[in-house]
């Protein structure tokens, strides 16, 4: 018996349509091929990166990218979505932003923006710390996704490091220099330096100085501007009044010592705080030093009072406070009891000069003949008041 | 007239058959086993200095190992289809063409995915990867073999059997 066999015309006409199918397919395998090469080929020279801009309100700072892609081919460019975020060194999260999904019809142009967000709110601030005065490595990745339908997806990761420069490095405050400002206040200059190694930023604000005692009262206080464009290197001076402490005015008059002072910087730069302390001492000479009072002479003056007189002399070893006041007072006698009165003797100095005179008063005739006696001086000056005891022989 | 697996065929067109068959099957052996097996010596003059071992990289992560070899074996397969064209075995012949060509596309597109992880000297620090997906491309480009298969299993059925 023989085998059932497809019958030769049919089979033939099978083959034909075959044969077409295949060329079909041929020629429908090709056109996707060579859309999706004309697509992708003509793709590079269309995209144009404008210039980058920045922004800052508060605590937000946007940093825009425009770009602008047109589309030449046959396909259209569908679900294109960029997003990238920014990480320092230690892993936080500094930005993120990106586009899309936008699709890029064929034959069209569009034009995106790429828009990144910094909050510096949001940030830890050993994070804000360490972005403000330290220069790193920051890290940028990206994640693209697009397609090209019906034919293909893409989607890929990238990282690069990116450079990131402090826009307040090598932050210094300097040791304060003193000079004279008037009779009640020393003028203390405060240096500030730093370098602005971003390549973005300009630094534009105010720094705040204040001067702290050993006791942490603020003694002083002052503005110094800033003003860095990005890669410079910023020098100022901060102008501050310290005010002589009416609760030290005895010690302060009378005993040369070492004064200890703290010095703060701060600034808040478009969200970026910046903090540094420097501690520094202040050699403090007492404008009068060596107060002596030498042995009184009496002479009569009236039926009821001797006239007494004594040496009296101080050097001021301040370096620029010149002493200028009125020295007067009350004598006693050795049991406490007043006896009698110091005349007002005007007293100037300059620094570094010496002042001597001649103190005198009056006493009782019944308390002339002890031979100790207290003088209850009161030195009023120009900076405050102060008293003092000195008890002299006859 | 000879007689070559049940086609007579005369001299002068067997030998216009085995010329044509080693042009054709010369272009499928270059462009099939020997570009993707010496690739990166066919592009070295066009490469920037230093950056033979990265692209080294890239190539051998896109060209699979097993591709000369389906390259070779496809181009054996045109030969062949060439020459025994209307003969008795022309039939099974044109489906190991269409066998070979669907393996050749399914290892060349990596089964429809490609992945490439970019070497971070590739672009000055850049590191990352990129995905992909050719599904719909490589189902369009395996069609004509799977009609090839389907051609060569109809006339290797409809061929008339001898008792």
């Amino acid at each position: 018996m023989r085998a059932p066999q497809f019958s030769v015309l049919r089979s033939s006409s099978v083959v034909k349509a075959l044969n077409v199918l295949i060329l079909v397919a041929l020629l429908a395998g090709v056109g996707a091929i060579g859309s999706i090469a004309l697509t992708v080929v003509q793709l590079k020279p269309s995209v144009d990166l404008g210039a980058l801009q920045m922004s800052t309100a508060g605590t937000v700072t946007k940093i825009q990218i425009p770009v602008n892609i047109t589309n030449k081919g046959p396909l259209s460019i569908s679900d294109i979505n960029v997003q990238a975020t920014v990480t320092d060194s230690a892993g936080d999260k500094l930005a993120s932003g990106g586009v899309g999904p936008v699709t890029i019809a064929a034959g069209t142009t569009s034009n995106l923006v790429l828009l990144f967000t910094l909050d510096t709110s949001n940030l830890p601030s050993s994070a804000l710390q360490s972005l403000v005065t330290t220069s790193q490595n920051l890290t940028l990745s990206v994640v693209v996704a697009t397609s090209l339908p019906p034919f293909l997806k893409l989607s890929g990761t990238a990282s690069a490091a990116l450079p990131w420069g402090a826009p307040v490095a090598n932050l210094r405050v300097g040791t304060p220099n003193l000079a004279p400002y008037n009779s009640t206040a020393i003028q203390v200059s405060v240096p500030v330096s730093f370098d602005n190694d971003n390549q973005f930023m300009s630094i534009n604000g105010a720094g705040m100085i204040s001067l702290v005692d050993a006791g942490g009262r603020q003694v002083a206080r002052g503005t110094v501007q800033l003003n860095a464009p990005s890669g410079s290197h910023f020098d100022a001076t901060a102008q501050l009044l310290l005010g002589i402490p009416q609760s030290q005015i005895q010690s302060l008059m009378f005993n040369d010592q070492t004064l200890q002072y703290t010095a703060s910087f701060s600034a808040n730069l478009s969200g970026f705080q910046t903090a540094l302390t420097q501690n520094f001492q202040l050699s403090w000479g007492a404008p009068v030093k060596n107060l002596v009072v030498g042995s009184a002479t009496f002479s009569p003056f009236n039926s009821t009072q001797a006239r007494l007189a004594a040496p009296v002399s101080f050097t001021d070893n301040s370096a620029f406070l010149s002493v200028s006041g009125t020295l007067t007072g009350t004598i006693s006698d050795a049991s406490g009891n007043q006896v009698g009165s110091i005349t007002p003797l005007m007293v100037t100095a300059n620094p570094g000069q010496t002042f001597a005179s001649s103190l005198t008063g009056y006493v009782n005739l019944s308390a002339a003949n002890g031979h100790t006696f207290v003088l209850n001086l009161t030195f009023q000056s120009s900076f405050g008041t102060v008293t003092v005891k000195e008890t002299i022989n006859a | 007239m000879p007689n070559m697996l049940g086609l007579q065929i005369s001299g002068v067109r067997l030998a216009l058959r085995v010329v044509l068959a080693v042009v054709i099957g010369g272009l499928a052996f270059v462009l099939f086993y020997y570009v993707p097996s010496h690739l990166l010596d066919l592009i070295d003059r066009f490469l920037p200095p230093g950056s033979q071992s990265v692209v080294s990289g890239i190539v051998s992560n896109l060209i699979s190992p097993t591709l000369p070899t389906i390259g070779l074996a496809l181009s054996a397969f045109v030969f062949l289809g060439i020459i025994l064209r209307g003969t008795k075995v022309y039939g099974p012949i044109l489906v190991l063409n269409g066998l070979s060509f669907l393996a050749y596309i399914y290892t060349a597109l990596h089964g429809g995915t490609v992945g490439l992880t970019l070497p971070s000297d590739l672009l000055q620090g850049v590191s990352g990867g990129v995905t992909v997906d050719l599904s719909t491309l490589m189902l369009i480009m395996l069609l004509p073999s799977l009609l090839t298969i389907v051609k060569g299993a109809v006339l290797t059925v409809s061929r008339p059997r001898t008792e």
